[in-house]
């Protein structure tokens, strides 16, 4: 049905963001307010929203031509709920703890501009009816975040920031032409995924464009050769890392590869161009790879980006499967992961925060001091692994079962490798700040404020709760998967 | 009951960790509250009805399921039994230690898990707990948080993680072949799976077996058994390990016991070969895991190995069951009564070993001496412990032993020469552990008393009933054998399918006291007893062997090549990345140099062309006007310039080169 709603939640952040600016630089109250508010009111919506797309009902707004030939529209469908409720309502998580984190830096107006508009644009993606949109909103999203990745200011941060904006241009530029072979080839850019027929005369151009565009996603997914920017990018406030790169800017990445892969070309057209091997070896090396270069990391925003990395390869994997089971694993994979990778950041930032460090190895004794975040650590370390009371077990049976359909045998022995060296990497950290000596116990027990620790707390529970019952995130991801399927298995 | 005798333990660390000075107290009345429960369950089990209780929807897809057979009640019981004795010493034991809350806390989860995964009827719920214990068991470890210990706790925790993942990977194999989860036998659904079904085995075996201490798998336990505190020790070595052996047990009757008793000529066969197989593991580990026992001084860690030892013993067992297949109860039951019998006494041995320790502080046995006359309670309850283990008649290692060398011999009747080989090396483990165990009592208890030790010491109650209740059914089971075995072991021999008429014929109601067996016992104490006084005399225990000998030395040795090796490896090819990287990043410089310099020389050019144009325009000036006084530059002057003569001009050059036919003009003609 069409409905201005959908509109409202591109539309609500980006005002926000628009007050926000307008408000003078020095009223951090105010500011605050509005974009907690802002966030907030567009949770709710985006609540209301998915309700009714997961329910069956598809909202949708008015279509605007730019000519007869390309029209942007707002669809939400089953998977553009699932993100879009994923990204707006850890958003809001990520604003209050931004409250807390950025009290003492500078240029807070700047931040909490850049930070709404990159809220918009993340609905606009997760809503987008069809390629043109999504690839519209996908840079707008690119523009709105470059300033949030250089806002350190540095040598190192515009570096950092050059990196991005090459690589995200480079991974447009890419997934633009991929967009307009295949538009020539289809003659549409919309989501008929299960309608499509694999036409044999134009294999060989549609692989080309299938493949541009998956590693035009996969540069913001930071498929394995295309992730340089992630690791680099740490150099941003500690929320935008957790929210944007964790979250929102790399799941967008992943939003694309599954829209590409399932609504617009259609999981059997993809399996008919036989480049799922492409996608199984890419998603395999980042798997391996990303583990790999994680345990050598003793910064620990590095060590958390390298380990994003390899869990984006996850969900790559879980599209790269093709069947319904280990899509089901890749979208439980997308919102656990996003649960678990924010708290991870959370934590890190606060530790930043409190004590100032930044590197693993001054982090001996730290539990003495902040004991209940490290305690968050520690919980969300062991879903990363995915040890079974945690969530993060259940995305990777479904990936195991899923690669095992599909007579990978090679995908259990990957994942179960790849949760080793999780471990390998993730409780070294933990055991060193419980158990180690250091001089942390003089002000034991002082946590950071709490619109830092709260949310971290929160998330934490909420990730727990899920582990122990898993129901929920697992019907909505099997409603997905079944819709992208065209209901059936 | 059966979810109380997971959530007795498990209320249980809460109140302790929240009541500070009573929580050893505490401790102990949930020990007793969850052994009572454990107990309550006996007449369900024993009537082979399967207590079912699912939680749908927990955790994971499959849902938490729970029940009791008569396999899981055997060791439920044992454990629970265990921790109680273990749980009431510490009262005396942790008084000296720090932190004890903590200690309890994780011990009494840790009880809960165990008891998890004994009555977890499906293998995700199994996994679960077994995660669980291997998280809590390792704060256990590490309770003294010192380095060795901190060391000792991170390979420990590491492999069972892995070996948790191992399980994982199985069970995924498990469940995509047969579509369940499910404790129960499916043999016959994975006959079609060919290779797989190796690979399931190995995994879930494999995965199982770190926590059993199967060789080669068993390097974090002499390492991780030691630095716990001392009731912690016993538990880790007693009962920790029986949880893999149990998961064994389970996996193997799930994959290789045919459901409905229809025999299938594959699976059977295929059990056989790998029986071989687990008989061979087994036979190592209990030689291999005494030699080392034999050099040790440390007497925990000397403890430790036996545990790896003894585990052989028990592996043997196991795979002479699967060996002989439907007709392997006699090395099962064995296998099942040993695990029983380890329990009870190596968890005495630890505590006895704790007590000295309490008392001198010194864990060297080269360096007591003669304590039997300053604690004689100890040196009593050490002196049943040793025979119990040594296997001497009256004690219960003795019965459980004598099963397995039964199993054995009838193995290598059904086998050949080699498992002959196999019962000789049982014979002089059995001469090892004796001897080991002569040396331990002797060197500790007997002899002249160092300086500074030669004091009464005063053994108090928590330490005297801990010790006493487990000697006391060491004693027990040792007199009365058939007790324990008609009870429990024959009922679990029944749940896994074993063969009722050769049960029925050989176990029920056997004969142990019969001169043959007290014989065999008493050949393996002689060569024990031999082995003592020739090493003594020639100082043989003091050998320190070679590092490269070491399987523990070799395989951290291995892993730390292969583990460089993929490290330089994925190193080379981050490094491949990063130079194409930088390749490309210079390439892009370059190009943009060479874009800034085309750009210099445009502005250039431009810069040029308009000062030649600035020139000409204003010689042309110069010729056209006076120039003013002020200078070069000034402004061009319109206004001398009519403006509608020259639009005229231009209109009728317009109108004149329109209408002029030029095609005319140049044409040929």
């Amino acid at each position: 049905m069409t409905s201005p709603l959908l509109v409202l939640a591109v539309v609500i952040p980006v005002t926000g963001a628009v007050v926000i600016a307008l408000l003078p630089s020095g009223d951090d109250t105010r500011r605050n307010c509005v974009a907690v508010l802002t966030t907030a009111v567009t949770a709710v919506l985006v609540v209301f929203l998915v309700q009714g797309a997961l329910a069956g009902s598809q909202y949708s707004s008015p279509v605007l031509y730019i000519t007869p030939l390309l029209p942007l529209v707002l669809r939400l469908d089953s998977l553009g709920a699932l993100f879009a409720l994923t990204a707006s309502c850890l958003w809001v998580f990520a604003t209050v703890y931004s409250t807390g984190y950025m009290a003492h830096e500078h240029d807070r107006r700047r931040y909490f501009t850049f930070f709404l508009l990159s809220l918009g644009a993340t609905m606009g993606v997760a809503g987008a009816g069809n390629m043109l949109t999504l690839y519209l909103f996908y840079e707008m999203l690119t523009l709105a975040t470059y300033p949030l990745v250089i806002h350190e200011g540095g040598e190192e941060a515009q570096r950092a920031g050059r990196k991005y904006m090459c690589f995200s241009l480079f991974g447009a530029g890419s997934v633009l032409g991929g967009l307009i072979i295949s538009s020539a080839v289809f003659g549409d850019l919309e989501f008929a995924g299960s309608a499509r027929v694999l036409d044999a005369a134009q294999a060989g151009l549609l692989t080309f464009a299938f493949l541009a565009l998956f590693y035009g996603f996969g540069v913001k997914a930071a498929v394995m050769p295309l992730h340089p920017w992630l690791p680099s990018a740490m150099v941003a406030p500690t929320p935008v890392s957790a929210l944007l790169h964790a979250v929102a800017v790399v799941k967008s990445g992943i939003f694309g590869i599954y829209r590409t892969t399932f609504s617009f070309y259609g999981a059997e057209v993809v399996s008919d161009l036989h480049v799922n091997a492409f996608m199984l070896f890419s998603a395999g090396v980042t798997i391996l790879m990303g583990s790999v270069f994680a345990l050598r990391q003793d910064n620990l925003k590095r060590r958390l980006a390298y380990s994003t990395v390899s869990q984006l390869g996850y969900i790559v994997l879980g599209a790269a499967i093709l069947n319904r089971t280990g899509v089901t694993g890749g979208l439980l994979h997308l919102l656990n992961h996003a649960l678990l990778k924010i708290t991870l950041f959370f934590s890190a930032g606060a530790i930043i925060t409190v004590t100032g460090k930044k590197n693993i190895s001054e982090m001996s004794g730290l539990a003495r001091r902040m004991p209940m975040t490290m305690t968050a650590f520690g919980l969300a370390s062991l879903g990363m692994v995915g040890a079974l009371p945690t969530n993060g077990f259940l995305s990777k049976w479904y990936l195991i079962e899923g690669g095992l359909l599909r007579d990978a045998f090679w995908i259990p022995l990957l994942l179960v490798t790849s949760a080793v060296l999780n471990a390998a990497y993730f409780f070294p950290i933990v055991t060193r700040a419980f158990f180690f000596k250091g001089d942390f116990g003089r002000f034991a027990g002082h946590e950071a404020p709490p619109s830092m620790l709260y949310p971290i707390l929160i998330l934490c529970g909420l990730f727990m709760l899920l582990g122990l019952w898993p129901r929920p995130t697992l019907a909505v991801a099997d409603v997905v998967a079944s819709a992208l399927f065209g209901g059936v298995r | 009951m059966l979810i109380a005798a997971i959530l007795i333990p498990v209320a249980t660390s809460v109140l302790a960790a929240l009541s500070d000075r009573r929580s050893n107290l505490v401790a102990t009345a949930g020990a007793v509250l969850t052994f009572a429960s454990v107990m309550s369950l006996y007449p369900d089990a024993g009537h082979g009805a399967r207590i079912f209780l699912s939680l749908p929807g927990f955790a994971s897809s499959f849902g938490l399921n729970l029940g009791v057979d008569m396999l899981a009640m055997t060791f439920a019981a044992v454990v629970s039994f265990v921790w109680l004795c273990s749980t009431v010493y510490s009262i005396e034991y942790m008084a000296h230690e720090e932190n004890q809350p903590s200690y309890q806390m994780f011990s009494m989860l840790t009880l809960g898990a165990t008891l998890g995964v004994i009555l977890s009827r499906d293998l995700l719920s199994m996994l679960l707990f077994f995660e669980t214990m291997t998280f809590t068991s390792y704060f256990m470890v590490i309770h003294s948080r010192k380095e060795d210990s901190l060391k000792a706790g991170n390979l420990y925790l590491f492999l069972g993680v892995a070996g948790g993942l191992l399980f994982v990977a199985g069970t995924t194999l498990l469940y995509h072949f047969t579509g369940s989860v499910l404790v129960e036998p499916m043999g016959e659904l994975l006959s079609h799976a060919g290779t797989w079904k190796v690979v399931v085995a190995v995994c879930l075996i494999a995965g199982l077996g770190i926590k059993a201490g199967m060789v080669p798998l068993h390097v974090w336990l002499p390492h991780a058994h030691p630095v716990a505190p001392s009731p912690a020790s016993a538990l880790l070595s007693g009962i920790l390990i029986k949880a893999g052996a149990y998961g064994i047990i389970r996996v193997v009757s799930i994959i290789f016991t045919p459901a409905g008793h229809h025999h299938v000529e594959e699976a059977l066969h295929f059990s056989e070969q790998l029986g071989l197989f687990v008989i061979w593991v087994g036979i190592a580990t209990m030689f291999l895991g005494v030699c080392m026992a034999l050099l040790q001084e440390n007497a925990k860690k000397m403890l430790a190995y036996h545990s790896v030892s003894q585990m052989g013993y028990i592996l043997m067992g196991l795979g002479v069951a699967g060996y002989l297949g439907h007709h392997g109860a006699m090395g099962m039951a064995g296998g099942l009564y040993h695990i029983v019998n380890h329990a009870l006494f190596k968890s005495a041995l630890f505590l006895v070993v704790a007590a000295v320790y309490l008392k001198t502080h010194q864990l060297n046995m080269y360096r007591l001496g003669g304590l039997a006359r300053y604690m004689p309670f100890t040196a009593l309850v050490g002196l049943l412990a040793a025979l119990g283990i040594s296997g001497f008649p009256g004690l219960n290692g003795y019965a459980s032993k004598t099963l397995l060398h039964h199993a054995i011999v009838e193995a290598a009747e059904h086998g050949g020469i080699g498992l002959l080989l196999a019962e000789k090396v049982f014979v002089v483990t059995g001469g090892g552990t004796a001897c080991s165990f002569i040396k331990l009592f002797s060197f500790v208890f007997l002899g002249k008393t160092p300086e500074g030790m030669a004091k009464r010491y005063y053994e108090s109650i928590p330490e005297k009933v801990g010790m006493g209740l487990l000697a006391l059914v060491l004693l027990v089971f040792g007199l009365f054998p058939n007790l324990f075995l008609d009870r429990f072991i024959i009922g679990a021999l029944h749940v896994l399918h074993y063969d009722a008429s050769f049960i029925e014929h050989h176990l029920s109601h056997m004969q142990f006291f019969t001169v043959h067996d007290i014989a065999g016992v008493f050949v393996s104490i002689g060569i024990g007893v031999v082995i003592f006084v020739v090493g003594v005399r020639y100082h043989l225990f003091h050998w320190h062997p070679p590092k490269a000998l070491s399987i523990e030395w070799l395989v951290c040795r291995a892993g730390a090549l292969a583990g460089r090796a993929i490290a330089r490896a994925l190193d080379g090819a981050g490094y491949a990345w990063d130079s194409v990287l930088a390749a490309c990043t210079a390439s892009g410089w370059m190009i943009a140099n060479a874009a800034r310099s085309a750009g210099h020389l445009q502005t250039d050019l431009s810069t040029r062309l308009s000062r030649t144009y600035r020139r000409g325009f204003i010689t042309l000036r110069k010729i056209d006007h006076v120039p003013a006084t002020e200078g070069l530059f000034r402004e061009i002057n319109v206004g001398n310039f009519n403006f509608s003569t020259f639009m005229l001009i231009v209109a009728l050059a317009g109108i004149l080169l329109w209408r002029i036919p030029f095609t005319r003009l140049f044409s040929a003609h």
